[in-house]
């Protein structure tokens, strides 16, 4: 409970207190130290009484003069005269010793002591006196005998004495009773106050002892409650704590839960785009097609999110072609500018290093991300992307250097006011409302790009006016690499898997076996392989897999992660386990979610190799390319070969899907859904990059464009292209009507005109149409005749897109 | 007589302690051994000192008698030190008190000092045993006159000990001491 009273004032506080009462205990100490020292200095100072007794000096005075006063009287009653031998010694010695005793009661000695009145002075004059006259016949030394006369006349001076040394004596007496008493008092008094003093003293300590007891215990206390503070403290944390890891199981959870059907959504509604579909169609499967793709956009973009807050999101370096990377986004983004009619320009820097150690997948997400809001937010004009760096100084150690690398994103387009700029990294701000509705998005695309960068070190800053667009820098430094660091498990893009020299043995496919748990995912990766000419088997779990393992032992098996009974590192586990060669067969892992202990554990648990889903039939076929070389191909080749048992009868139209070039849907990462909405009713085509060294002879249209110019080219290429001659539909009739006779002559007229504009693909078609058409079967002319409308289109699209041809009006 | 208040109460003999009673028991063998093996010379001149008691060496009646040549026949010491009755240190000389006990071969283990005015205190042998004791017959030198406090003065070295400057030891410091009386 947080202490809720208000500060206390010195006085207020114990320790306050405690203090005055230690301070109160040291001036009692010193104060009966005073006392008792004034004490025993006031008895010393009785001691230092000359140590005799001075009433008793006073009294032995008294005695002595009566016990001489008796002498003399006895020699008065004697009548010898000169007094007797005897007797005068008695009388003297009794003279001496009265007069021995007048220097103890001496004024001199005793007035410092006692005031004993001016009479004392008299009295102990008329002593000295007597004493004097007499001592030289009553003193030892007197030498002559003492006659009666003498003594008897000192017997008279004697009697006047008495009264005078009698009231001495008294006054003496009373005097130092007075002084004695006084002196009692004055230590009664002292015993008194020291008495007080020690009183004083125990309540002191007992206050003390009271309050250190108090503080004490009020210390045991706020140590105990500080306790059940932190007890309360680590309670709530261990429950916070548990909260964030559960949430990161579902995060975990979800991200394989949400992806998998979208996989399977995705991969349908690919499947389902062909040439079969009407127009009306045709523009519902793409407005699916892209809501699903927009879907799946903002999905990722939450789980980023989510990865990111929860701190579980994973920078990953590998060794990374800059050049290629950036050629990649230049293609994805190509499209969607010239969909708008924007200008797209990629700049590099010469100096730009080859390999740099990155995050490949992330790095392309930031600059999808910045280039397709440069896209969207721009009407006209062009948006470029400028990559410079900074050369890096060679380290001493002789590591990799580090490069200040600059990606510049710059556009003219709406622009932003400096309200905007500030909210601009904000989630789901866009702007302003109007803006957010207008050009879509999920809002969340800076935000992640940001936080991506700062995870790697950099950052991205912005720089914009309205009205004449923004620039968006990412600034990252980022070490050099060497192409040998190449991480076996990158991004399928990389991949490099072990060749196991399997003879090249052309058109025979590979026996898969895929192994997941959901029925769309199978199907899915089925049809896929087998339209790229494999054998495939389908297991539901891990036991089912390795049963199917141990009939037969297939070429490659692709293992889903996550599934009941026996989930894919188990099976793994289990083939590992067993003999060979079971145990040496190629694993490859499909898991829906990127975590990078996912990754370890897949590892370790034995797989050679790991796609993460959606699976794109590119990356699959890129990875059976790399482990399989030429057999990769399975039963696909240019040839119309339409004989394919052990697969399920295909529909004729199914035939263009040996194409490996079928369209299946390229993801990228925030895609600009919201153009195609706005785009002219051109049906978009993906391209890949070997496409155009398939259908078109490059050398052979490079040539005409120099001999006739680039001009010249395009209009003979426009007449090919709208069938001027009519040469295209001719042949296509004749297909359609199976009217193989005719075949031979139209085909070679179509060889020709598509080979010397270096339509190589149409060439080649041409060309088998031309030696066997004769023999076609009417099946046989159908399946040409869709290839050969589907070469022509693609040729058409590949010239449109490198801007040989211009779209239809 | 007016009784006599005193400030201080006047001690009375100490409680021997067993150390003590060795001590003493010590003392009398010695004084006992010292005693018998010599015999004491009647006095030539006027006696001022009588002891008697428990005395084993008499020259008159049952008691041992001194007079100043045979006190000063005695080994002799002296020493200076400051006393109540005098502003400043003296010198007193004289024989050891118990090289007179000696002398007269004192069985005791207690003695009566009296002197010529009837002043008498009590005083342990030990006293003389442990403490120079002086029976002074000098002072700075000279003899003492009656008038003066002689002719006998018991001295403590009262320098030598805070202890012996206290009202106990200053009362057993009889002046004009006449009698020793042991018991």
């Amino acid at each position: 409970m947080p202490d809720q009273r208000p500060p206390r004032r010195a006085w207020q506080r114990p320790s306050g207190w405690l203090l005055a009462t230690g301070v109160g205990l040291v001036l009692a100490f010193a104060a009966v130290g005073w006392v008792q020292w004034r004490q025993v200095s006031l008895l010393s100072g009785t001691v230092r009484y000359e140590g005799d007794n001075l009433v008793w000096s006073f009294f032995q005075v008294e005695s002595e003069f009566l016990q001489l006063r008796d002498q003399l009287r006895e020699v008065q009653l004697d009548p010898v005269d000169p007094v007797r031998a005897a007797v005068t010694d008695r009388v003297r010695q009794r003279f001496e010793l009265f007069a021995s005793r007048l220097p103890l009661v001496a004024p001199e000695r005793v007035a410092h002591l006692v005031n004993f009145g001016p009479e004392h002075l008299v009295t102990m004059a008329a002593l000295d006196a007597f004493v004097r006259k007499h001592e030289v016949v009553l003193g030892e030394a007197a030498d002559r005998p003492l006659t009666r006369q003498a003594a008897l006349a000192a017997l008279a001076d004697l009697a006047n004495l008495f009264t005078p040394i009698h009231d001495l004596t008294l006054r003496a007496n009373q005097r130092i009773a007075e002084n004695v008493g006084d002196r009692n008092d004055a230590v009664r008094d002292q015993v008194r106050l020291s008495m007080g003093l020690t009183v004083f003293q125990s309540v002191l300590t007992l206050a003390f002892a009271l309050l250190t007891v108090r503080q004490f215990r009020s210390l045991v206390r706020r140590r105990r409650e500080l306790q059940l503070v932190a007890n309360n403290l680590q309670e709530a944390r261990a429950e916070a704590e548990a909260a964030s890891q559960a949430k990161s199981a579902f995060l975990a959870n979800m991200s394989h839960e949400l992806r998998t059907p979208f996989n399977g959504m995705l991969g349908m509604l690919a499947l389902l785009d062909s040439d079969r579909l009407d127009a009306e169609q045709a523009d519902y499967l793409r407005t699916a097609r892209e809501s699903a793709t927009h879907l799946l956009d903002l999905l990722n973009d939450i789980l980023d999110i989510s990865k990111l807050e929860s701190g579980r999101l994973d920078i990953v370096p590998h060794a990374l072609d800059l050049h290629r990377l950036l050629r990649d986004v230049q293609a994805l983004m190509a499209m969607a500018a010239e969909s708008k009619g924007l200008a797209l320009r990629v700049q590099v820097a010469p100096e730009l290093p080859p390999w740099v150690m990155a995050d490949g997948k992330r790095l392309k997400q930031i600059l999808f991300n910045l280039m397709s809001n440069a896209v969207k937010f721009t009407d006209t004009g062009e948006v470029a992307l400028t990559v410079s760096t900074r050369p890096a100084p060679a380290d001493a150690l002789g590591a990799e250097p580090m490069h200040e690398l600059r990606f510049e994103v710059r556009d003219t387009g709406i622009g932003m006011n400096d309200a905007m700029r500030a909210r601009l990294f904000q989630r789901f701000s866009q702007g302003d409302d109007s803006t957010s509705r207008r050009y879509g998005g999920t809002g969340l695309g800076l935000e992640i790009s940001r936080s991506l960068a700062r995870m790697m070190g950099g950052d991205i800053t912005v720089d914009s006016k309205p009205g004449s667009g923004s620039v968006f820098t990412l600034s990252l430094d980022l070490p050099g690499a060497r192409p040998d660091q190449l991480d076996p498990l990158t991004t399928p893009g990389e991949l490099l898997g072990d060749h196991d020299g399997t003879a090249a043995d052309e058109g025979e496919g590979l026996d898969l076996l895929v192994a997941d748990d959901h029925p769309v995912n199978r199907k899915f990766l089925a049809i896929l392989l087998r339209r790229m000419g494999h054998q495939v088997r389908l297991a539901s779990n891990g036991a089912e897999a390795v049963a199917l393992v141990a009939e037969q032992v297939p070429d490659l098996i692709f293992m889903d992660v996550h599934m009941p009974v026996q989930d894919g590192l188990q099976a793994t586990r289990t083939l590992r386990a067993g003999p060979a060669p079971m145990s040496r067969v190629q694993i490859v892992a499909l898991t829906a979610d990127a975590f990078a202990d996912t990754r370890q554990r897949v590892l370790d648990a034995g797989m050679n190799n790991f796609l993460s889903k959606p699976v794109q039939p590119d990356d699959i076929e890129t990875l059976l390319t790399a482990l399989f070389g030429a057999r990769a191909r399975g039963r696909r080749s240019g040839r119309a070969d339409f004989d394919d048992s052990g697969l399920a009868p295909l529909a004729p139209d199914d035939l263009t899907a040996h194409d490996p070039h079928a369209s299946a849907p390229v993801r990228a990462p925030s895609s600009p859904s919201a153009l195609a909405a706005a785009a002219p009713a051109v049906p978009r085509r993906r391209f890949r990059a070997s496409d155009v060294a398939v259908h078109l002879d490059m050398g052979v249209i490079g040539d005409l464009c120099v001999g006739v110019t680039l001009a010249g080219y395009q209009s003979v290429l426009a007449g090919f292209l709208n069938d001027e001659s009519g040469s295209s539909a001719n042949l296509l009739a004749a297909l359609d009507s199976a009217d193989t006779a005719a075949l031979k002559q139209l085909a070679h007229a179509v060889k020709g005109a598509s080979a010397s504009l270096g339509l190589r693909a149409v060439q080649a078609l041409a060309l088998q149409i031309e030696t066997e058409g004769a023999s076609f079967t009417p099946d046989a002319c159908a399946a040409a005749a869709a290839q050969l409308r589907d070469l022509l289109d693609t040729g058409r699209a590949l010239l449109q897109r490198m801007g040989f041809s211009r779209p239809a009006a | 007589m007016p009784a006599l208040p005193h400030p201080l109460p006047r001690t009375g003999l100490p409680c021997p302690t067993r150390r003590l009673a060795l001590r003493q028991c010590l003392a009398t063998a010695a004084l006992l051994a010292t005693g018998a093996a010599r015999a004491l010379d009647a006095p030539k001149g006027k006696v001022v000192l009588s002891v008697v008691g428990q005395v084993g060496t008499t020259n008159v009646e049952g008691r041992a008698d001194f007079d100043m040549a045979m006190l000063e026949a005695l080994p002799q010491h002296s020493f200076t030190t400051s006393t109540p009755w005098f502003k400043e240190p003296r010198r007193f000389s004289g024989p050891l008190l118990r090289d007179v006990l000696a002398a007269s071969g004192a069985k005791g283990t207690g003695l009566r000092a009296v002197a010529l005015n009837d002043y008498k205190v009590e005083i342990p042998v030990d006293d003389a045993l442990r403490h120079k004791v002086l029976m002074a017959t000098r002072l700075d030198g000279q003899p003492m006159p009656v008038r003066e406090k002689g002719p006998l003065f018991i001295i403590y070295p009262y320098d030598e000990s805070a202890d012996l400057r206290s009202e106990r030891y200053y009362s057993r410091s009889a002046w004009q001491l006449r009698t020793l009386e042991i018991r």
